[in-house]
């Protein structure tokens, strides 16, 4: 009887925590795309095939290059981790641990142990400060759950209710992608709700989301020692939004009125992009803005 | 003066004032007689702009476009338009100029 409890207990956890992962399967609005692994001396990244139209894992990563290897773990990845986690060893670990829980249309698998486990319909304990997605409690139990909802510690509240002030003053015909969350924030006394950011309209998929600091190829501290010069840190971001905006000068314009938060840490910057179809002119993906979210607290 | 090269691709694509500033720095310190720097003092009375100007400038602050065009003038040099590429992740840091 003890060794059946015994093999019970090793069934439902099949994923030992400690075990070291070398390679992780990526995946690009639910569409396996490419690799990602890690050797003694770095990382590596490849796409699953030549074709130089499908879709971007990241905006610095365009499909034209096949494999792309470098030290450090690639910074459309690490900026899910938190500050130290892209230089720890077992960032492939954490990456899947964390699978789930991070905005943006890339997703993981173990190849080994492809596990997929369901997002939870009510938040996890969450911190001052701290965020996670669920599935809409309201969504009918018919459909496949999907983690379609962020939800906020109740602390975040007063700040989104001034983002929305500066939505509203900054881009009062709301033209801009930035910040339509707010418009939708409810407090329901727990916690505080919204539609997650990076989800497309009528929910058919996922936008590529990326952090300010990861398109700079930057880490985090980096990030924060430039926002420490003043000139600078204005001007690269202006320059960001240059680069890849459409409707830049109105961007600038909104991102003007964030700059403190941003420079203070409370608030981060992001990219979000659809990718090209099949028919589209340009095999880049079509960037729709920045977007901003309350940043999450050290680790 | 140096000579100018003609081929326009040994010059950096002007993205922003920040280049425009390095552009202006790198030419006014070859300028000068024997290859020396020129003073910011005679590539103002050059241009016909004043000393500050040059120095707003060199600082990546905004100038008119006229002035701007002055300045390059000096050098012979004019504009051209050309793409902006994305960076990648080799040119990221290059590209927005953060280090």
């Amino acid at each position: 009887m003890a060794h059946l409890e015994h093999s019970a207990t090793t069934f439902q956890n099949p994923v030992t925590t400690h075990q070291r992962i070398q390679t992780l399967q990526v995946f690009n609005g639910g569409k396996p795309c490419g690799w990602l692994g890690q050797t003694a001396t770095g990382f590596w990244f490849h796409y699953a095939s030549n074709n130089p139209k499908q879709h971007w894992v990241s905006l610095l990563m365009p499909p034209r290059i096949n494999f792309y290897q470098q030290a450090e773990l690639f910074p459309v990845f690490a900026q899910h981790l938190g500050a130290p986690a892209g230089s720890e060893a077992d960032a492939l670990s954490q990456l899947h641990q964390i699978n789930g829980q991070q905005l943006g249309s890339l997703s993981f698998a173990n190849p080994d142990n492809p596990v997929v486990t369901p997002p939870p319909r009510t938040p996890p304990w969450l911190a001052a400060g701290q965020r996670a997605l669920i599935a809409n409690p309201n969504t009918s139990a018919v459909r496949r759950p999907f983690a379609d909802t962020m939800v906020h510690h109740p602390s975040c509240w007063p700040l989104i209710q001034t983002l929305q002030q500066l939505k509203k003053q900054a881009d009062p015909s709301n033209r801009l992608h930035a910040l339509r969350w707010t418009l939708y924030a409810q407090h329901t006394g727990q916690w505080v709700q919204h539609p997650r950011p990076d989800l497309a309209p009528y929910q058919q998929h996922l936008y590529g989301f990326e952090a300010a600091h990861a398109v700079l190829n930057l880490n985090p501290q980096q990030f924060n020692a430039l926002a420490e010069t003043n000139n600078k840190f204005e001007q690269v971001l202006h320059e960001v939004a240059r680069t890849y905006c459409k409707n830049f000068s109105a961007e600038i314009e909104l991102l003007q009125l964030l700059l403190p938060y941003i420079r203070q840490g409370c608030l981060g910057a992001h990219l979000v992009y659809e990718q090209s179809g099949a028919q589209a002119k340009s095999q880049k993906p079509e960037v729709l803005g920045l977007e901003y979210l309350s940043a999450l607290p050290p680790p | 003066m140096t000579e100018i090269p003609n081929n326009p691709n040994e010059y950096p694509l002007l993205k922003n004032q920040l280049d425009l500033a390095t552009l202006v720095r790198t030419q006014r310190l070859q300028a000068g007689p024997k290859g020396g720097k020129m003073t910011a003092h005679t590539l103002a009375d050059l241009a016909g702009v004043s000393r500050d100007t040059i120095f707003r400038i060199e600082r990546g602050e905004d100038v008119s476009f006229s002035t701007a065009m002055a300045v390059l003038r000096v050098f012979g040099l004019g504009l051209s338009a050309a793409p902006v590429e994305w960076p990648t992740l080799n040119t990221a840091q290059q590209h927005f100029k953060t280090l």
